[in-house]
């Protein structure tokens, strides 16, 4: 069994944003374990542009994105162990991972982050109807095909959900030859940035249909056609509004969910909303020295967001490897209110300056979004536009948070 | 015309066909099993609940009956010889009203004629043994177990296999003729020339028959559709857990099924369907699944779900009338060497050795079979690495790289149990092949993480083409071809 | 005859509605949009929208077949399926480094294809 001072699973944006972060912090023993061949995470398969505006004032790719941050890590020295997946996680920091050179390897680390990013939600997962035939794929694994081995999937395709990796894929495949005939979505608005339905819908003729989904999947051995119906406003098919379209492949885009496996393992209490750890404003879990950050603590829409989150959770690390752990007194819950889907973090002290990201549960405009604690206001913040897609981010000086009269906060949304 | 020399023809791989042909190996018979699919074990076979069953559900004295506790007693050690899982882990039949503790006892009463070993407990046992399960009472069978079904249709083929049994794949009945005292069977492949035909076609069975000039027979489709539960919410359930069934039904009633790899199923459903193929799932019915399961175990929900799927049964009760009847497994009136299995339901997975016994006896009353003299009756599946303790994992990672290489996370399967798979002793190269034999594609991801991995080991091992690679054979190709550079 | 055009700005996350009103291509007015950068995106858009091309080619030699790669330019929206053309089949050797130049004016354009990611020798 070795000892390391910080473990850190997953070499993708998070991980290594992280991992620079406690580094700059004083930890020098750091180990980063990824399961790919190389670092970047889900970076190397989104070669599409539009990463890194808010981080580097200019627009890059996914690739370029993970570079930059990957040359930093190499920069620093920073051992990243590739070719390796965690097998098991314990609550006492304690990893069992495989490595594809050595074998078997057992880690007891000082404090560890989790980054494991996300995995996609499937036609099993949403109860999709039919038989199963080949031709229904998730977007994230067409994007890996298509762009990390060259194979494309089908020619005459539907895509369902209209996430932003459905949509990136509906342009991305429409460059490579294929015929997309339609993005459908369940819900009334659409699920991705603005900037993916202009740039990879409309500028391909590309029709997105709102309120529509799919009730059957036909064909024996490869898919053959979809049944298509319109859904009324509790998402319910509206009898009579069916219609066939012919096709060889069913493209899901239809969710990301945290991939907490290990963190359960190791006892890390997860957020029913979110699918991620529940966490306190140091992005700390419920188990002392366990981080988290990234998508595996809840699906942002921005990478620069997620190097932003896993800085601080690398900082956070980097501190309790140094000084331990520390009782935290005046916990306050941070609940998500009337309008708002979640909140992170869902535990804040006093005496800090604070960071929320949240997002809302349904496109509006002129909104104000408001922190109250005992239905008094604390902090609010206008909106021209909110939408579901886009995650929301408002400080909060520690200054407004002096005296509270109860031990929760709430955000809502008006 | 070329044509292919045999004593026996078994038409049909499921675990009925599969389990005849390998008690037709013990013996000095030259046999071949014909399968339509790109697979064995393609129909309900693979679909169904896992349940190895104690056997109160047949009526007393019919051959369900016979056959079924033949199983039921014989399941382990069978399950042992072939390396397959096998868990005795009981089941509760849970009546939710007092008025259901009535046909507790009747089942009890039919149960211990056939010899089943049952006990009606209380509330309190109930709890004991499955504290998220609310009853009034249940009757408790503790021989029931689970098995892997598709695990099991594959290892009877691959022993089968060893013993000398060809097992032709991709190979459809098109036809049958009696010439010069010999049965002419027309394929889609090869024809084949046998002495005896053994009708285990299930859904089929009735067509098949009819080509011996039987048109007695109709199979009415029957269709069951499951739900199955991600491995984290195992902890849930231990042992099996019916409901009353309802009656003529032809179904037991949305039951839960905890499986061999910690999975839990809710099904099956249970609706005619004119269709024998088609084997979708439905919204109403997945709806229905759910909702039922939740009367039981309120703790389940939806976003357990990982997978929905569906099962045919072959029965040949009408829609009309419902419930069961016994197996139909006799000759033809036309031909004694022409044996047909009608029917073969639930328990079908149970009774198949039992089943394979009786055909056989039947045969060896008009052949007088001879013992070969090596029979091997074991068969080693793949070493399923994440279920070995640290000690052994570290060991054979040492000694092979195709241990050190994780391809699916969700169920932990090494790129060499990959290879394992793909190398099988029946020569399936298909996807499913690979899911069914190592598990792979078979977690919460359903192969998000997996598949591209996979396909890279097919192209890179095999030397398949992308053109190659196909989910289940025929048609059912993956992928349209390269992105860039296909033109050349 | 006026006419209109609807245009949603992808700027920022307000994502204003923006309404050009033109005559046979001569911008009459442009309404909506709540800052100046907003109603220049719309000005682009309606005169000669341009993209920034990503997509991939062949690699021989490499670790990995295909090496990710973007104009250096925004290109005319336009010209986006004459470069895909030439990028079915055309092929660089490994090893490459993020940034090298790939390929100069592809289909006559004013820009550069250039690598967004490493690929070493096999």
């Amino acid at each position: 069994m070795m000892k390391r001072e910080l473990v850190i699973i997953g070499a993708g944006p998070a991980g290594l944003a992280a991992a620079l972060a406690a580094y700059d912090n004083g930890i020098r023993d750091i180990l980063i374990i990824e399961r790919e061949k190389r670092a970047g995470g889900i970076l190397n398969q989104c070669i599409h542009d539009g990463f890194g505006l808010h981080k580097f004032k200019e627009i890059l790719t996914g690739p370029e994105y993970a570079y930059r941050y990957l040359k930093k890590v190499q920069e620093r020295k920073i051992e990243i162990m590739t070719s390796t997946i965690v097998t098991e996680l314990r609550a006492e920091k304690y990893l069992k991972v495989i490595n594809e050179e050595i074998g078997i390897l057992e880690f007891k680390a000082d404090a560890v982050v989790l980054a494991m990013g996300s995995r996609e939600r499937t036609a099993g997962g949403i109860s999709l109807p039919g038989e199963r035939m080949a031709g229904v794929y998730t977007a994230g694994l067409t994007q890996n095909l298509m762009n990390l081995q060259n194979i494309k999937v089908g020619n005459n395709i539907v895509i369902l959900g209209s996430g932003d990796i459905g949509l990136i894929m509906a342009r991305r495949l429409t460059l490579e030859g294929a015929n997309v005939k339609a993005v459908l979505e369940i819900m009334p608005y659409s699920n991705g940035l603005n900037r993916n339905i202009n740039q990879c819908l409309i500028d391909f003729n590309i029709p997105l249909k709102l309120s529509h989904t799919v009730i059957d999947v036909k064909g024996k051995d490869r898919l053959e056609s979809i049944i298509v119906t319109e859904v009324d406003e509790n998402l319910r098919a509206i009898p009579g509004s069916e219609y066939e379209i012919e096709c060889d492949t069913l493209i899901l885009s239809v969710g990301l969910i945290p991939e907490n496996e290990l963190s359960k393992q190791a006892d890390v209490q997860i957020d029913d909303i979110t699918g991620g750890a529940l966490v306190k404003d140091n992005l700390e879990t419920n188990v002392p020295g366990i981080f988290a950050c990234g998508n595996v603590l809840h699906i942002h829409d921005l990478v620069d967001y997620v190097s932003d989150e896993a800085e601080n959770a690398g900082q956070a690390a980097a501190k309790y490897i140094k000084s331990g752990h520390k009782w935290r007194k005046n916990n306050i819950f941070v609940e998500a209110g009337d309008g708002i889907n979640y909140v992170i973090p869902q535990l804040i002290t006093l005496g800090k300056d604070l960071e929320f990201s949240m997002r809302v549960k349904k496109p509006a405009s002129d909104k104000t979004i408001k922190i109250l604690n005992n239905n008094e206001l604390i902090a609010k913040n206008t909106f021209k536009k909110v939408n579901p897609s886009e995650m929301i981010k408002i400080n909060l000086a520690k200054e407004k948070l002096l005296s509270l009269k109860t031990a929760s906060i709430k955000v809502v949304v008006e | 015309m070329d044509t292919q020399n045999y004593d026996i023809a078994i038409i049909g791989g499921g675990v009925v066909g599969t389990a005849i042909a390998r008690e037709l190996s013990k013996y000095s018979i030259n046999t071949v099993l014909l399968e339509m699919e790109s697979d064995v074990g393609q129909g309900a076979s693979n679909s169904n609940s896992g349940v190895v069953h104690a056997g109160f559900t047949a009526p007393v004295g019919s051959l369900k009956a016979d056959v079924c506790m033949y199983g039921n007693s014989h399941f382990e050690e069978l399950c042992a010889d072939l390396d397959v899982p096998y868990k005795k882990v009981g089941k509760l039949v849970v009546a939710v009203d007092k008025k259901q503790v009535a046909e507790l006892y009747n089942l009890q009463y039919i149960g211990s004629k056939n010899g089943a070993e049952l006990n009606i407990v209380g509330e309190d046992f109930i709890k004991k043994m499955e504290a998220n399960i609310d009853g009034k009472a249940a009757m408790y069978s503790p021989n029931s177990a689970i098995t892997s079904p598709y695990e099991l249709t594959i290892a009877l083929a691959e022993n089968a296999f060893q013993n000398g049994v060809e097992i032709k794949l991709n190979t459809k009945v098109l036809g049958i003729n009696k010439i010069n005292g010999k049965f002419l069977i027309k394929t889609n492949q090869k024809n084949i020339r046998a002495d005896y035909v053994i009708n285990s076609a299930g859904l089929y069975s009735d067509d098949i028959a009819s080509f011996s000039g039987e048109d007695r027979y109709k199979i009415y489709p029957c269709r069951g559709e499951y739900y199955v539960l991600d491995k984290n919410s195992s902890s849930l359930l231990s042992h099996l857990v019916y409901p009353v069934p309802p009656e003529n039904a032809g179904g037991y009633g949305i039951h839960l099924t905890p499986t061999v790899d910690g999975n839990i199923l809710i099904g099956p459903s249970n609706e005619y369907i004119d269709c024998v193929d088609n084997k979708a799932t439905t919204k109403d019915v997945m709806e229905q699944l759910i909702k039922e399961a939740r009367d039981f175990l309120p703790k389940i929900s939806q976003d357990m779900v990982i997978r929905s799927y569906s099962g045919i049964r072959s029965k040949i009760v009408p829609p009309e009338i419902g419930g069961f009847t016994d197996f139909v497994i006799e000759k033809s009136p036309r031909y004694d060497n022409f044996i047909n299995l009608i029917g073969i339901e639930s328990p079908g997975l149970t009774s198949a050795p039992g089943i394979a016994k009786y055909v056989v006896e039947m045969i060896d009353k008009m052949e007088n079979l001879k013992n070969k003299e090596i029979f091997n009756k074991k068969r080693t599946g793949i070493t399923k690495f994440s279920e070995l303790p640290l000690a052994e994992q570290k060991i054979l990672a040492e000694e092979n790289a195709g241990y050190r290489e994780l391809v699916c996370r969700c169920e932990n399967i090494t790129r060499q149990e990959i290879i394992d798979a793909l190398h099988n002793p029946l020569g399936v190269t298909t996807l499913k092949g690979v899911k069914y034999r190592a598990r792979a594609t078979m977690g919460r991801c359903q192969g998000g993480y997996c598949m591209a991995r996979i396909v890279k080991i097919m192209q890179e091992e095999f030397n398949m083409d992308l053109e190659q690679i196909q989910l289940t054979g025929n048609s059912s190709n993956l992928f349209a071809g390269q992105a860039k550079g296909w033109e050349k | 005859m006026i006419k209109e055009k609807e245009i949603t700005c992808i700027l920022c996350p307000n994502g204003c509605d923006i309404k050009i009103t033109y005559t046979s291509q001569e911008i009459q007015g442009i309404d909506g949009a709540t800052c100046s950068k907003g109603n220049d995106y719309a000005k682009q858009e309606f005169e000669n929208p341009v993209r920034t091309l990503t997509s991939s080619i062949l690699v021989k030699g490499g670790d990995s077949d295909l090496v990710s790669v973007k104009t250096d330019e925004p290109i005319p929206l336009e010209k986006i399926m004459s470069i895909m053309e030439i990028l079915k089949t055309f092929e660089v050797k490994a090893p490459v480094m993020v940034g090298d130049v790939l390929l100069e004016n592809p289909a006559d354009l004013n820009c550069k294809l250039i690598a967004t990611r490493e690929i070493k020798r096999k």
